[in-house]
This record gives structure tokens, sequence and C-alpha cells, in this order.
């Protein structure tokens, strides 16, 4: 059955896994997935590939791969049904499923795999059973999103006078501690009144 | 907590003394960060020990973190680990079941055999626990601990109490029985640990209607697996209850369902009741369509090897595989092979409409599946031929992409094998688009319709110069073969054509390396000499029937597969134990294990069958680690490591003299050296050689290139038993050394050695020991090497009328020179033993001989009415294909 479970970021780093029956060594598994999914040629690429007589199944959800490895005539279908479904006990959970909120929640994410799956078998994957057994709570991602506002022009900063930037800018200073897990990025703003504002940071360092 | 703390060793003592403070916040913290580290890659083992003394927490959260970092890291420190041993003993024992199971689980994971010892008592008291959430993670436990001691278990007993839950009320506890059981059986196929008996399946098909998604999917997988009806009636009654599933929003649940209904249905005889099964099943299996994509791959692949098995069950509902512009390329590809397997006359009008459609995306593969596609209807359907015909012209006068286009010549030349002389109607629209041809297949499929129709296309002929033939030495094999077959094809349609197809056949045999190529000229060409009718009737004899469809899986591996749908077999279509070996994870190395199985694929059955393998470039490299696979004979690899005998050189003056120690350039040799073949390539050593003559004897010439960085400081040479009896007189390429990039040119002497002979083909295996290895090759023997020179025709005469087999003849083209021939022949020492001039005919009998092998050589050159043949007759036979072959080479 499932052996172990990965969830990889977009460039197929590893960001956590669960090795559940020990049986196939994990050191290559990341460069695999690389090699045979995300670098195949487009026509190739398969949710499903054997490296090695290991078998490799593969769920795509948002920017992240959930990845499960099994060896020997697993049955896929039902690989793959778990790791569909443990995308959804972990919206119940965070909500939002990202990349983000899964490093922000490793710990809980681990002990829900630990109750969720036991030697390969899924066990259950009743939120309320899990409730039961897990008494981690989640760190919800507050809405970090800019209200809109309601009548146009409003400076937030309604007891100072409104500030002007000449030129609007943003330093951003990022810390990697641990590798990846734990990163803070911090960001220095000058911008005049309310500006909404995306920022996506990708990490692509070489481990 | 500071950011800037970078040093890996800084790291690691602060987690240390976060995990030693006394306040829990820190401690759980500190542990978060250990485990982060841990996914992150980072070796924390060093912190086994600071872990171990927290392991008495009573904080769950805490608890938790910590088992998590034993079963990563206890392998690495075994000794260290068995100190948990005391703490996992006593958590087994708490009285809240969450760390009872919690602690057993644990324990199990840690694959150490000291572990599994300590968790015999336990296993035993929580099998038994009260609470079933313990006891569905004990039952669990006896399969990780079967993997680690399968003895252990047996000597406790373990199987006989999860036989005992098989009845327990908590369906979890079950389905982990049944699943544990299922894997140990899977994992020893020659045990009978589990067995379904009729009481066995009573308490499955119990569970089976409370059990989760996950438990159902794991009897009905046992079920599918293992179990055999003993009637019709109870398949009946298992079917009824097993389809109650098949609406289950879990698609694995679906499919298991299914294989075991199908399973089933084999045992039932009522067949209204089959008939209504099967109509169950269409829906449900419908439905998978409609689950995300990862998903609707696996049950496409499935779902192809159940319309194999039952085409009826989804012929009405074709238009579900029709593709949608979001789906993936992966999923489209195979909702095409689903469509073809459905198509019939019927529903073909809206396939084409769609298959038409789909020519028109971007996806290359899939446009050009999509176009094959199409002509696989023509050729799949008769009655739909011409409609298939009339899109695929439809598409080649329309489509402004080029490898439409040219898919479609691909495939039309198909539809042409399949209906002959029915659409030769739209050759001129083929031919408007000859340019835009640029891909090998493509071309040669092209060129194929014109040899074929030759006598339909006016001027086949000039078509095939104008457009093929310029570059006939720079085109791909397959074109360049298709360009010879074609080209006799339309001389024997056109004979005017005769020029175009003597140069095309003078290229073929005289220009190329190809051994392919060369020996389909040369029949051809004599063919064409002997008898143009026999050509006619072997070129344009009927061809059999293309098959209608390519990936169909074999009837008898399908029924063996359908019991695994949900698998990865039903998946990669392969019965499970070619799929993957079960067992245990392969040892990770740096060679991918699947080239390596390749290339020995490849070789075994040359050797195997003796057959004789192509002239040099054959790769003994693979062979060489597998012993069993040569018979090196005497030439073993001991043999190397024994100081090189002293060469007695006769002809070999400057070799003796450069083992006398004198380090002098290599004296010249009058033999071209640039022009020997390459044998091997091995470490950065290329070796180049051939065997040919040297004032009259055979001797092997080499070039040995050191393009590797080691300077070779000692080589010895050998040759395997071989046919010929030939053995190298030097063992040695001296001087040494020999420097990286510079290259040796030496003339080896053989001799003939009754000991070396042994008749195993025209090559002799020649092997290399220098600093690098060995090196291991093939050389093409030539038996006009090993000819005498000293014959004298009085003695001759005898033994070559004694020589009655008559091998091979073959007619020469020019025969204008014919005493040209005879003195060729006489150059290789062959002796006039008889010559008869007699009503406009000449017969001249030449004979040598090869006393080391018993061989005698006959080489009759006739010429007739200006026709010359050459017939050769040899003793033993093993050596009169070869004989012909070097003929060949010298009188053509």
């Amino acid at each position: 059955m499932l052996s172990s479970l990965f969830i990889l970021d977009e460039t197929g780093r590893s960001i956590l896994y669960r090795d559940f029956r020990g049986d196939i060594p994990l050191k290559h598994v990341s460069r695999n997935f690389i090699a045979h999914f995300l670098e195949e040629d487009n026509c190739l690429v398969k949710p499903i590939f054997i490296v090695d007589s290991v078998t490799y199944v593969t769920h795509k959800y948002g920017d992240m791969y959930f990845l499960g490895i099994g060896h020997g005539n697993i049955n896929v279908a039902t690989v793959m049904v778990m790791l569909n479904k443990f995308v959804d006990v972990l919206k119940t959970y965070f909500g939002k499923v990202t990349e983000e909120s899964v490093r922000d929640n490793f710990s809980l994410v681990l002990e829900l795999l630990d109750e969720m799956v036991d030697y390969g078998y899924a066990q259950t994957y009743d939120p309320s059973a899990l409730k039961a057994a897990v008494f981690q709570r989640s760190h919800q991602q507050a809405d970090t999103r800019a209200m809109p506002p309601p009548t146009g022009a409003v400076s937030w900063r309604q007891n100072v006078p409104p500030i002007y930037y000449e030129h609007n800018k943003v330093y951003p200073f990022s810390a990697n501690k641990l590798r990846s897990i734990v990163q803070s990025l911090r960001v220095s703003t000058f911008l005049s009144q309310r500006t909404e504002q995306s920022c996506l940071v990708r990490s692509k360092v070489a481990s | 907590m500071s950011y800037f703390n970078t040093t890996k060793k800084g790291e690691i003592q602060e987690l240390r003394e976060g995990i030693g403070s006394t306040n829990l916040r820190t401690k759980k913290d500190s542990m978060k960060r250990v485990i982060g580290a841990m996914m992150a890659g980072t070796d924390v083992s060093s912190l086994l020990a600071s872990v171990l003394v927290n392991m008495q927490t009573t904080d769950l959260e805490l608890k938790k973190l910590i088992y998590l970092y034993l079963v990563n890291y206890s392998k690495s420190e075994p000794e260290l680990a068995v100190h948990a041993v005391n703490s996992f003993l006593k958590d087994a024992n708490d009285t809240n079941p969450l760390v009872r199971a919690l602690a057993l689980r644990t324990m199990a994971s840690i694959r150490i055999e000291q572990i599994a010892e300590y968790m015999c008592e336990p296993l035993h008291r929580c099998l038994n626990d009260k609470d079933p959430y313990v006891q569905k993670t004990a039952v669990l436990c006896v399969a990780k601990m079967y993997d680690i001691n399968p003895q252990l278990v047996e000597d406790e007993k373990f199987l006989d109490t999860l036989h005992t839950l098989l009845s327990n009320g908590n369906p979890l506890v079950v389905t982990n029985s049944v699943a544990t059981l299922a894997e140990i059986q899977t994992a020893h196929p020659e045990t009978t640990i589990f067995q379904i008996t009729p009481d066995i399946l009573q308490k499955m098909s119990a569970a089976l209607s409370q059990a989760s998604e996950w438990g159902q999917i794991t009897i009905l997988d046992a079920l599918a697996a293992w179990y055999t009806p003993q009637s019709p009636k109870e398949a009946e009654t298992l079917a009824e209850r097993v389809s109650i599933h098949l609406s289950h929003n879990n698609s694995s649940v679906v499919l298991s369902s299914t294989k075991v209904i199908i399973k089933l249905s084999e045992y039932i005889t009522d067949l209204n009741l089959v008939d209504k099964l099967m109509k169950k099943l269409t829906q449900p299996l419908v439905s998978l369509l409609s689950s995300f994509p990862e998903m609707r791959y696996i049950a496409l692949r499935n779902l192809n090897l159940i319309v194999q098995r039952l085409p009826s069950l989804l012929v009405s509902e074709i238009s579900v595989f029709f593709c949608k512009y979001n789906d993936p390329i992966y999923v489209k590809m195979e909702k095409l092979e689903i469509i073809m397997l459905l198509v019939n006359e019927q529903n073909v009008p809206q396939v084409l409409n769609e298959l038409k459609e789909y020519a028109t995306e971007v996806d290359i593969d899939f446009v050009r599946k999509a176009v094959s596609a199409i002509g696989r209807c023509a050729i799949l359907l008769p009655g739909a031929a011409g409609l298939c015909v009339d899109t695929l012209v439809h598409l080649i006068e329309t489509s402004q992409v080029n490898f439409v286009i040219q898919e479609a010549i691909i495939v039309i030349k198909d539809v042409f094998r399949r209906y002959p002389n029915k659409y030769e109607s739209i050759i001129g629209k083929l031919f408007s688009k000859i340019e835009e041809l640029d891909e090998p297949e493509a071309r040669a499929s092209m060129i194929w319709i014109l040899g074929e129709y030759a006598d339909r296309i006016e001027g086949a002929d000039n078509i095939l110069e104008t457009y093929f033939l310029e570059n006939f030495a720079d085109e791909p094999h397959i074109v360049q073969m298709a360009i010879l077959t074609a080209s006799v094809k339309i001389f024997l349609a056109i004979p005017s054509s005769q020029p175009l197809v003597q140069s095309v056949l003078k290229i073929a045999t005289k220009k190329t390396d190809n051994p392919d190529l060369r020996d389909r000229g040369f029949i051809y060409w004599r063919l064409l000499s002997v008898n143009k009718d026999m050509a006619k009737a072997i070129l344009n004899t009927p061809k059999p029937p293309i098959s209608t469809h390519k990936d169909l899986v074999p009837k008898d591996v399908l029924a063996e597969l359908i019991p695994y749908l949900g698998t990865l077999s039903s998946v990669v279509h392969k019965v499970p134990d070619s799929a993957a070996p079960t067992g245990q994870a392969p040892k990770q190395t740096s060679i991918p294990s699947g080239d390596f199985a390749f290339q020995q694929e490849e070789l075994v059955p040359a050797s195997q069958t003796q057959s004789y393998p192509p002239p040099t470039s054959h790769n003994f490299d693979a062979q060489a680690n597998d012993e069993e696979l040569i018979d090196f004979g005497a030439f073993g690899l001991s043999a190397y490591n024994t100081p090189a005998p002293a060469s007695s050189g006769i002809d070999l003056d400057f070799l003796t003299g450069m083992m006398g120690g004198t380090p002098a350039a290599p004296p010249k040799i009058d033999y071209n050296f640039d022009a020997l073949p390459q044998l091997a390539l091995h470490e950065g050593v290329c070796v180049f050689g051939q065997f040919g003559q040297l004032n009259r004897k055979t001797t092997f010439f080499l070039r040995f290139k050191n393009n590797s960085a080691t300077p070779i400081t000692r080589t010895d040479f050998r040759f395997n038993t071989n046919s010929f009896a030939l053995k190298p007189q030097s063992a040695d390429l001296g001087p040494f050394p020999i420097q990286p990039g510079q290259q040796r040119d030496v003339a080896i002497s053989c001799d003939f050695d009754q000991s070396q002979l042994k008749v195993t083909g025209p090559d002799v295996q020649v092997g290399i020991q220098c600093d690098l290895g060995m090196i291991m090759f093939a050389a093409r023997a030539k038996i006009l090497s090993l000819t005498q020179y000293n014959l004298a025709a009085d003695q001759s005469k005898p033994k070559a009328s004694s020589v009655k087999n008559r091998n091979a003849t073959h007619s020469i083209q020019n025969a204008s020179n014919f005493n040209e021939f005879v003195q060729r022949v006489s150059s290789y020492g062959f002796v006039e033993t008889n010559r008869m001039v007699k009503d406009g005919l000449t017969a001249v009998q030449l004979f040598n001989e090869i006393p080391a092998l018993n061989a005698l050589l006959v080489v009759e050159l006739i010429l007739k009415d200006n026709q010359a043949q050459c017939v050769s007759r040899t003793e033993p036979e093993y050596l009169a294909q070869m004989l012909n072959e070097e003929l060949t080479h010298i009188l053509v």
C-alpha cells in the first residue's frame, strides 16, 4: 500500500513528508519527481509513473503536489482518492490549503496524517473522528486582503495627515532559518495612501 | 530567538537547549522546529539523546512530536533507541486509549528487531483491548511485525488472534484484520494464511455494509483476489450485495466493486441476471469521468480494459469520452484510445466530427493521434472508409499545419494497404504536398505509395528522382530502404526507368555501410538479374492484412487483469509480476536499473541462439559481466593475470624489436589504418581493427587509441576460441606507456592453434586487458586472409574435385573483364586446377585450402554468352556463407 506521502511545492521540493512503511528510501523521491514529472515532455507526463520499481501517484492541488509512493502492485485508485480526500480534510482545518498554510501548520498536518493513515492503510478521514484524536489547532491565516474602500480615496491613517511619497518603494527582506521551513519576510513600505499590492514569493534555492 | 544565527552548530545547540527547557511551551516550540528541520532534510539525529529524556511527558502533543522524531531517527542509533522501550511499554499501559495506541503504533514503526521482541506482550494485550481504537491499531502492528520478524508472529500465534478478530463488532477492526491478512498472503503467496472460507466470507460481507469507504475497498480487493464462489447461487447473492456499493462517490470503491462483480458474473449461470448486473455497471463507470483529472486518468485506463472485455457496456455512451478543452493531455490521449475502441458504423460520423475538431488543437501529439485515429476508423470500418478518406483528404487540402499533413499521409498508406485499388484517385492530391514532407516516416510512406502504384502514377520514376534521390546518403535508414524498394517496383512497372534503379542499387550496395540496406540491395540486384518475373512475384506478393487495433491487450492477459482493476497493473496494463516486483524496495544505486536490464535483454538472445551477429560494433562489455553467457574457455578472466607468453615473432620483427626495450617509434606498416572500422569503446579507449593479410600471413590490424586520462602501461591481447583456430602471436601492444591522446597502430600476426578451434560463428571475440580493465569486442574474420599461397596445382586437383557441396552461385554484372576476375581470385593464393573452353563457354576452377581447419575452397568462374557466373563450394559448410560474401566483395 501507500508507503510515504509527500507534499511538494511548485518546483518539486518537499515541504513535508510522512513515511508510513519505511520500505522505500526517500532520498531521491523529490529528485525523481522533478525529473519524471515536472521536467518530462508535456505529452509523456502521466499522473502515475514508475521509477526504479517505485510507483509515484501525483495529485496537483493549487500550487502544490501531493505525492504518494508505494511499492508493488498497489491500488493506485485508492491512493489517488486518499490524496484527494486528504486535501479535503486540510480544507476543513485551514479553510484555504496553500503552501503557506501547510508550512505554518506542518506539525498539525503530520499529526493528522498519523491518524488518517496507518502503515499505508487509510483509517479515518471523518473530520469529527479526527477531532477526537487530534488536539492541535490550526493557525488560520487572517484574511489579509485590504477591504475595498467604500467610497474611493479614504486614508486609513485617519488621525494623521495623508502621507505622500515621491516614489513608492517596497524593501523586502527575507530571512531563512533551518533551510526552508522557518522563513520570515519583512517588508518596509513607503507607499502613498491605500495601495493594494500582491506579493509572490518563490523560493528556488538549491539545498 | 535570533534569526541571524546561521551556523549549524549554533542551531542544533539552540534546539538542544530548547528541548531541555523546563517551560513546556519552549519545549514544544523547539520540538516543532526539530521536526521542521527534519522535513527540510537537515540531519538532526544528534539530538536523539536529548529527545529521549522527554519521552515521559504527559503532554500528548509533545509526545506525538517526540514519537514522530523517534520513528525517523532511531534506526541510525539502535542502541540508544532501545532505551525508549521502557517508556513505550509504560505508555502502552496508559489509561488513555489514544496514548496506548500511539505508543504501540510508534513502537511497531521503529523497525528494529530487539524492539519487536519487547512488543509481543503489549501487542497481545492491545489486540484484546476493550477500546476498538487501540484494537484496530494493534491489528496493523501485526503486519508491521510480520515484516520485521515473521517467525515471531507465527510463534506468538498473532495470526490466529486476527482470525478471531474478523468477527469483531467494530468494522474498522475487521477491515484492518482483513488488510493485514491479505497483505501477508500477498507477500507470501506460498502460505495459506488467508483463505476465504464460507465462514470468513459471511463475516466479510457483514462488515462490508458497515465499513468506511476505505474498509470497503480492502474487503472488495480481498474478495477479487482470493474468493472463488462455490455455487452460482453464492455468486448471485454476493454480486447483489456488492452492487449496492457501485453508487459510492469514492471512485476507488466503484472500481473495486466493478471488478468483484465482473469476476462473480463468470460464475453466474442465469444469463438474464448477468445482463442485469452488467447494466448496473454502466452509470457508475460513466460517473468516474466526472472526478478530478488524475482520477479520471486512472478511471480511463481501467475503462479501457473494461471496454475491451465488455464492449457492449459503454458503446452507447461514447459521447462521454469526447474530450473537453480543459482536459489534461494525458486524459485526452486516453479518451481517444477508448473512442477508437467504441467506434462503429453507427456512431462513426459523430466520431469523425470530433476527430476533425481535435486536429485543430494545439498539442502536437494529440493532434497527430487524432489524425491517425481517422485512418484507423477507415481501416476498422469498411462501410465508413470512404467517409474517413474524404476527411483525411479534406485535412490534407485545408490544413496549414505541416505535421497534420504528414500524419495523414502516414495513415493513408495504411488505408491503401487495407483497401488495395480502391482510393487511388486521391493520390494526385497527396503528391501536391510532396514538398512539405520532412519527417522520415511520412517520406517513407509517400515513397511506398509511389512504388506501389507506380503503374498508375505518371512519371513515378521522375518524382522519385526529383524529390527523394538527391540526398539519398543523408536520408534516415527507413527512407533509404523505402527508396530502394520503390525504385525496384517502379522499374518493374516502368522498364524504361532502368538507369534509375541501377543508380539506386549501386549506391545501396557500394556507398553505404548499413548492412541491412546493402543486403537488401544485393538481393534485389540478383533477383533482377536472374529472373525479372520472379522479382515481380516476390515484390508484388499479397501483403498480410494489417492489424486494425495496435494496442489491444491479449485476451488471456485481459482476463488476468480484471481482478486487478484499480491497481497499478490496470494502469500500466501488465500482469502484476511484470508490472513491479513485490517484496523489498530496491537498493538505490547510481545506475538506473532499467537501463541495465535493457542491455541484457538485447544481448542475451544473440548469444543464446548462436546466431551470427552483424560484423563489428558489437558491444560485449555488458556480456562480460555474465560469465555464463560467454564461453571464453581458456580465455577466462584469470588467464589475464598470468604473464603474457614471450613472443616468438616470426614475421613480427618489428614487434620483437620493440619488446626488446627500445622505445622507438613503431615501424611503418604498409596498411591504411585510417580505414579500420571502430570495434569498441571502453572508458575512453577506442579500438579499431579488422583481419587482413600482411606478407601473406593472417594478421589482425589494430589501432588502439587512448582517449582516456590514464596512460596505458600494459596490455594483453587474446582471442576467444573461434571458428578458425586463430591465435595471436603477440599479446602486447608495446612500447609503453601509451600516453593519453596517443594512438598505437599494430599488425598482430596470427597463428593457427587447434586448441583454439570451436565452431561459433564468423566473428572472433577479442579481448584486450589493459590498465582500464578488459575491453571486449568481436571482429569479423576473413576466409580470404587464411588462405595458402604455396599450393601445387597437381596436388590440388583431386582435392578440388572431392568437394561436392555447391554452396552459392551469383552472377557478375560486368562480364567483359572475365580474366580480371580470375586474376583477383588467384591473388589470394588460389591455384587454377581446371580450365575448360568449349562452345563459347569458359569455365575456370580455382582451389585453395586451409589445412588448420581441414577446409577446402573451390571457386568456379564461368563465362557463357557474355554472362559471368561465380560458383563457390566449400568444406566444411560453415565457411560457405562467409566465402560467398567475401567473393561478392572482390568480384562486384
